[in-house]
Parts: structure tokens; sequence; C-alpha cells
């Protein structure tokens, strides 16, 4: 009643009440030194981690994080403080909020790919979004997908809703990655996107870009010791029977293809959809040419294709990324088109 | 407690119309009718604003016209009873600034699986209200001078519900406020199936007479249900119908 008049009346922020305290709790940003780092900080907002790339240097010696609070929060163990990885205990920060209310615990992970060989044997699930992700053997995650953008478009909350997924149907071992290019959601129809394509990649996935600029969110890459030589894998594929375009409209004379590639470039910042293909960092490409149907796990085995007349910086990073709709980063495709892929492989230069 | 309230309101009245009848011989030809016209001034808005609403940019009322029939009966020379028959627009465009303001969004999706979409907004809302309404206020009133004073209870049928807006430069944070942020540019929604095909709250007029055929009246509605649904949680707040009618009513005879 009293709202009512102050609308009608325009006595309008007399009416406004106290701001409420602030309840963000959210590392927004993590400082390191760049000469520590062969790849830029990724905070993890989704899963509160702080992935980090260490020169075998700093993770002997430690490091000592600047971070960046949401406003009025606070941290324990404080920003500053050295930091160890001498294997005794995980280090976490915990985050409480101006509020006093909100309490986020970031852990703190050192990811070191050792082994370019990806078997995709061990998934875990987002805890309320139910989608699923690869791990590797160490507990840390490397490799991301769109799946915690669908994850905004409400999808319910089921493995197989998602377009990115684990499968029994594998080349070797228990399990593989199953890639769908599933129908879009009311909402994201608000925003012009009909299908999400399933996607797996070696990198990040920037939450807070997923609705702004959906191709940024995801970054590729994560830092590579060394130069390859090869990419190598396993993948079967069975398009969509329509392949639609942007607007839904069904294009009878194309055919849906899969996208598998890798990409080597200059480090430390990571590339992302928006510039994966255009990069002037772009040192090396390795791509699979035929994204046709194959009915049965097929070996494929591609150079990496030097550019002429790229400098290679100290900090090289290399990125895999495979698609279920080669265009699906344009939302074209078909939906139930179906890539597997499985023990992929980057051979280094001997 | 607001319930309470206008049931014994409704009761007193009924009880004290009903011994005035009881005195007063009722004649038809004694019923004076009415056609009213006005604007509807006002918000759909929560009773009190939350904390969550940080500022309000822009408000401006829609065109929401009223036009409506009245049939009043005088049962002596102060009393009066009334019904009235109004079709009403009811409706405003505002524009605020909101923060973790709490919304939850259910997707229908094609193989008939439901989604939701929940999170805490903030940043800049613009919504557009748009309602019209057949409305049917019954009261009873009191005669001072020239001045008629009517208290008593509306309910009003949908004809037609518009509820719809965007919400730009801001962030939301997904499930709640430890949720990873998502930065958004520009989303829109539309909510008009959400709303409840009935309203009903009180009635409050004030008439002041000019000769016989004339009258300037200022009428307030306040919804007493909220118009969406307790389980449409889109809004994060229960909004109430609050609205003020300039107008001007002509005696027929």
């Amino acid at each position: 009643m009293i709202a009512g008049l102050c609308f009608a009346i325009g006595l309008q922020q007399g009416c406004i009440k106290d701001a409420p305290p602030n309840p963000e709790a959210d590392i927004e940003s993590v400082q390191v030194e760049s000469s520590q780092l062969t790849g830029n900080v990724f905070i993890d907002q989704i899963n509160r981690t702080i992935t980090l790339n260490l020169t075998a240097e700093a993770f002997q010696q430690g490091i000592s994080p600047v971070l960046k609070l949401s406003e009025g929060a606070s941290v324990k163990p404080e920003s500053g403080t050295a930091i160890r990885f001498d294997g005794t205990a995980g280090a976490t920060y915990t985050v409480t909020s101006a509020s006093g209310k909100n309490i986020k615990v970031y852990t703190v992970k050192v990811v070191n790919v050792g082994n370019w060989g990806f078997d995709f044997e061990n998934w875990q699930s987002h805890p309320t979004d139910a989608y699923e992700f690869p791990i590797e053997s160490d507990n840390v995650q490397i490799w991301s997908s769109g799946n915690p953008g669908v994850a905004l478009s409400g999808i319910p909350a089921r493995r197989d809703a998602y377009p990115t997924r684990s499968t029994t149907d594998g080349y070797l071992g228990s399990s593989a990655a199953e890639l769908i290019t599933i129908k879009g959601t009311t909402l994201s129809e608000f925003v012009g996107i009909r299908l999400f394509a399933g996607s797996l990649f070696l990198g990040d996935f920037n939450a807070s870009q997923a609705l702004l600029n959906p191709l940024a969110a995801t970054e590729f890459g994560q830092p590579y010791i060394g130069l390859p030589d090869r990419f190598t894998g396993y993948y079967k594929y069975t398009a969509g029977a329509d392949y639609q375009n942007r607007e839904g409209v069904v294009q009878p004379a194309v055919k849906d293809k899969c996208a598998i590639y890798a990409v080597l470039f200059n480090g430390t910042e990571r590339l992302n959809a928006t510039n994966v293909m255009t990069s002037d960092k772009v040192i090396a490409r390795a791509e699979l040419s035929d994204g046709s149907d194959k009915a049965n796990f097929t070996r494929f085995d591609v150079p990496f294709v030097y550019k002429q007349g790229v400098n290679i910086s100290d900090h090289v990073m290399v990125a895999i990324v495979a698609s279920s709709s080669a265009d699906g980063n344009e939302y074209r495709g078909a939906i139930g088109s179906r890539l597997v892929v499985d023990s992929l492989r980057v051979i280094p230069k001997l | 407690m607001t319930k309470h309230m206008y049931q014994i309101i409704l009761c007193a009245l009924l009880l004290y119309t009903g011994q005035l009848c009881a005195q007063h011989a009722f004649r038809i030809g004694d019923i004076q009718h009415r056609i009213t016209v006005g604007y509807n001034l006002g918000a759909s808005a929560p009773f009190s604003l939350p904390n969550t609403i940080r500022e309000i940019k822009s408000y401006s009322p829609v065109f929401a016209p009223s036009i409506g029939y009245e049939a009043t009966y005088d049962i002596s020379e102060k009393w009066l009873v009334g019904a009235a028959l109004r079709f009403d627009v009811k409706g405003m465009e505002v524009t605020d600034s909101v923060q973790y303001f709490h919304t939850i969004i259910t997707v229908d999706n094609a193989s008939g699986d439901q989604g939701t979409f929940e999170g805490d907004f903030s940043g800049t809302n613009a919504t557009t209200v748009k309602n019209s309404y057949l409305t049917l206020p019954v009261y009873g009133g009191y005669r001072l001078g020239s001045w008629d004073f009517k208290i008593g209870l509306y309910v009003a049928r949908l004809l037609n519900g518009r509820f719809e807006g965007s919400v730009s430069d801001g962030y939301i944070r997904k499930g709640d406020s430890l949720g990873e942020k998502v930065l958004i540019d520009r989303a829109t929604f539309d909510f008009a199936e959400q709303i409840r095909k009935w309203d009903w709250g009180g009635h409050l007029a004030f008439a002041r007479n000019f000769g016989v055929h004339w009258q300037a009246t200022l009428t307030a509605q306040v919804g007493a249900q909220p118009i969406f649904p307790s389980s449409f949680k889109g809004v994060g707040y229960d909004l109430h119908n609050m609205y003020v009618t300039l107008g001007a009513a002509y005696r027929l005879w």
C-alpha cells in the first residue's frame, strides 16, 4: 500500500530501504608473479577452485598470491600469505562475505599435464546441475565443456540431458567422452540459441562470460613443455538427420560433420572460441580433415602443421577441441549428431 | 490480518444496511444510475519495497482508463449502498535498480521435461505491466454535505494480461548469492501467462457532488492477493495491484 503511494505520488527515494549487507564471498582475482606462471591463473567459480600452472621453481619454493575479494569480504589465510606445495595439506582459502552469512572455500590446485594421453576413464558430476566432466587420476580437472553454459538454460538436472557426458561405449577401458548435439530450451531461444553442440576441450569454462559472450567463455589450452609433433586418437561419429541454420531452418543439402583439432600457441593467456582460428599467437595446428560419419571406432593420426615465421615463446600451450557439430560455435548443426572420442594423445617432437 | 479486517468490515456493513432496510421500504425507482470514467494511476508492486530494490530510476503510468457503470441506493439521508461494473486497465512502466533479486524460472522443454533456472540478479530491471480487468466493486457509503465516502470490496476478472520486460547491465548469480557470477548484457522476460485470472481486494472512494448530475471521484483499490500465484517464483516478492482512479461520474437518472 505504502509502495503503491510511493509510485503514484513520486516520493520514490523516500521508500527505498537500506541496502542489504553484501552477501558475496568471491575471490575475484588471484595475482601471482608472472615469472612464476606457465599459464594464466584461472579461478573456477563454479567448482571454487583456483588452478595454477607454475614453473618448476615456483612449485618448489611456494608462492604468495595477492587476492582481490568481493567488497567487504575477508579471507583466511590472508592475501599475500606464502603457500607451499610440500604435499602436507591441500591449500584452501576460506572467504567470508561482508554480511557474515556466506562462506566459500576455494581449493588451490596446481595443474601439470605431465602425460599428454587422455582416456576419459574418470568422471565427476556437478553437485546440483548433474552434468559430468572428466577428471584426471589426481582429481584435477583439465578438461571442460559447454555444459556449465547449458546449465544456465533451464535444462533438467540429469547427466544425459546435457550434450557432453561419459559413455561406456568406449574404444579402450570402461568409458569415453560422448558429445551429442541437443535442442535448445525455451530460455536459450530467447537469446537466439536453438541448439547446443556437444563440446569437449582442454581448458576452462569462464562462467562470467557464459551469457554475455558464450564463445569467450570456453577458454582453451594447457601449458605444454617442448613442442608437439602429432595428435592421435579414436573416434566414431553419426551425423543427425536434419542440419539446421542459426534460425532453426532445416538445410536439406547440408550434412553435419564433427570437428576434432589441436592447436599449439604462445601462452600464457588462453585462446577461446572467438579467436582460436584467427589468433596470431597460433604456432601450429593439427586437424582431423574428415568429419564425416564413422560407424565404428576409427583411428586418426594428424601432424601438427607449423606456420612459417612465427616466434615460439618460452611458455607455449596446447588446446584440444572436439565438437559434435563443426559449426556448433555458430549454433548450426543437426540435433542428434553424436561423436564419441577416446584415447587422445599428443605426441612430442623427439 | 488484512483478510480478517475486510471480513469484519463487510459483516458490519451488511448487518447495518440490513437493519436500515428493514425500516425503509425499498423502491427500485430510487436507484441512482451513473456512468463513470477515470484514469488508473498506481503500481503492481509489493506492499512495502524490499531492500533488494535499490532505486526507482523511472516510473510512468501506461494508458490506463477506467470506464464503468455505477448504481447506488440511498437507504437514509446519510447512508447508501452501491455496486458498479467497471472496465479497468491497471498498469505501469517502471525501471529500477535491483540487488540480489531472486528469481526462479521453470522451463518446459519439448520432450515434456521440466528444467529450472534459479538465481539472484543484480542490475537494471525494466518492467511493463498492463492488465485489463472487468471489476465489480460493492460498497456501503456515508454522505456528509456534498461529499460521499464509500468503502467496500472489489472482485475483478482478468481480461487480458501483460507483464514483460528486461534485465540488463548486471549479473546473475546462479542458484543464490553463493553461486557463480554470470554477466548479463540484456535478457527479456514475459510472465503474462502466469498472471492470476482473478483479483480481489479493498475499495475506498471519495466523491464530491457538483449539482445533480456531476461528481468528481477519487477511488483507491488495493489487491488483497498477489497478482501471481504462490507457485510462480519468477518475481521474488508478492506484487499487489494498488491503483488510484481519478475520475468523474455523471448521473443518468
